[in-house]
């Protein structure tokens, strides 16, 4: 255990007081206009001045963008951060690509990728990788090189195997076991619902993800034998539809992290603040989404996902 | 006159304030982090927080008196200073481990005790005085450890 995190911990501990709790959140679903749930709100931690629901999502990317500043500047060690933050440079990379074929695409890049867009784009345009870390610059090189022989689908496989496989490889790195085992429940769901909801030419052996807990073999059997042995895994998943399987995976996913809590030391309690309060931004937009396109409240309440607090 | 005996006995005591000064130290440290942690967001927390920071350091006190006990014995705040003999320099250095020992290992596992504390007390401010019982019975095998010390440093006769 890492003794050196007593002062971000404490920290931690101290906001996660302020995390919204899923009685709060049913509360304002139940508000029967965004101005309520915006007055609601405002009265928690997210009181930034806004007037508009605009300025709410705006709001909400602000506070995810400043968890991230906050973990990062709390985490000594500096290989950690660049992990949490890759899927948001591999979706970034995504991007870039498509738009090389496509300069329609919108140029939504997320702030919160570890390498910053422009220095992507400039040293994808140029061929200079050395701009970039050498963590992500084989990806990157691979990645042209996918794309420019196979095409954007090929390259979207390629490039969630790899941001999985580099997530495992850092972890077990740095021998952070929590860490490890979050990303392979994440592989496992991703695996689950790329199963269920393969179409009919798509081969699930060129999709499959390796790194989880469940194998590719065990997806080779009959139905019954592979909810059987997912079952036996996850205990808490929903099969029946792609929302409900969302929904308890994300579930799950919160009920691992609440093991953080008995941790007085270590990165475990920042990196589940980390991701409960994606959780929480996650719930919220649920909610704004909800009402901007007037869904009923029980439906809303229904697909609200487990909260840290 | 014999200085070896009267060397062996002053390491004693440097044992015993040392030791047990450390463990509170390295202990007030991982609890004082902790406490600094939860203040940068909730500043009204100090008052909860506070026993909490504080009890690691009483090993350090305890250290401090027993080493004061051995100096007095010895003498060495006065014009007559003790020379026990060897053997003797050994009994009191030996009278000054439990201190030293006790206090060093519940000084550095009160701290983590109290930096969890301070964790639970971050969010429910009233359950802090739970938290500081768990923490005050790591203290008892301090005390145990004095009452050790006291004991046999009195069972030394110069």
């Amino acid at each position: 255990m890492n003794h050196n995190y007593a002062y971000a911990v404490g920290k931690i501990r101290a906001l996660e007081k302020r995390l919204l709790s899923k009685s709060f959140l049913e509360k304002i679903a139940e508000s029967g206009s965004l101005e309520a749930i915006t007055q609601d709100i405002r009265e928690t931690a997210y009181s930034g001045e806004f007037a508009e629901e605009r300025e709410l999502f705006s709001l909400l990317r602000n506070e995810r963008k400043a968890t991230y500043n906050l973990i990062e500047k709390l985490l000594e060690e500096p290989s950690l951060s660049p992990l949490l933050r890759l899927r948001y440079d591999i979706h970034n990379l995504k991007l870039l690509l498509k738009k090389e074929i496509d300069r329609s695409v919108s140029a939504d890049f997320s702030p919160l990728g570890a390498i910053s867009p422009s220095l992507l784009e400039k040293a994808i345009q140029n061929k200079a990788f050395l701009q970039i870390p050498s963590y992500f610059r084989e990806i990157a090189k691979k990645s042209i090189a996918l794309f420019q022989a196979e095409g954007i689908k090929q390259l979207e496989q390629f490039l969630d195997k790899e941001m999985w496989k580099l997530t495992l490889d850092e972890s077990k790195e740095i021998k952070n076991i929590f860490l490890e085992e979050f990303f392979k429940l994440q592989i496992d769901f991703l695996n689950i619902r790329n199963f269920f909801s393969l179409g009919e030419k798509e081969n699930f052996d060129v999709i499959f993800i390796v790194g989880g807990r469940l194998e590719k073999k065990i997806f080779k059997k009959e139905r019954a034998a592979i909810e059987k042995k997912i079952f036996f895994f996850y205990s808490g998943l929903e099969l029946d539809e792609t929302s409900s399987l969302e929904k308890s995976s994300d579930d799950l996913l919160i009920n691992y992290i609440k093991k953080a809590k008995i941790y007085s030391f270590g990165t475990e309690p920042l990196i589940a603040y980390l991701f409960a309060k994606e959780g929480e931004l996650k719930n919220i937009k649920l909610i704004l989404l909800g009402k901007l396109n007037n869904i009923g409240v029980s439906v809303i309440k229904e697909n609200l996902r487990e909260t840290y607090v | 006159m014999n200085m070896i005996g009267l060397a062996i006995a002053m390491v004693g005591a440097a044992f015993a304030i040392g030791f047990a000064g450390a463990g509170s130290s390295i202990g007030i440290g991982y609890a004082g982090q902790a406490a600094n942690g939860v203040l940068s967001e909730d500043p009204e927390k100090f008052g909860p927080m506070l026993l909490l920071v504080a009890l690691p350091g009483t090993q350090g006190f305890y250290g401090f008196l027993v080493s004061f006990l051995v100096i007095m014995k010895l003498g060495l705040l006065g014009a007559n200073i003790a020379h026990p003999s060897v053997a003797q320099g050994w009994q009191i250095l030996g009278a000054c481990l439990p201190i030293a020992i006790t206090g060093f290992a519940s000084g550095i596992h009160q701290g983590k005790v109290c930096a969890a504390g301070i964790g639970v007390a971050a969010k429910q401010p009233v359950a802090s005085m739970r938290a500081l019982i768990y923490a005050a019975l790591v203290e008892t095998y301090a005390v145990l450890g004095l009452v050790a010390s006291i004991f046999l440093l009195q069972g030394v006769k110069l």
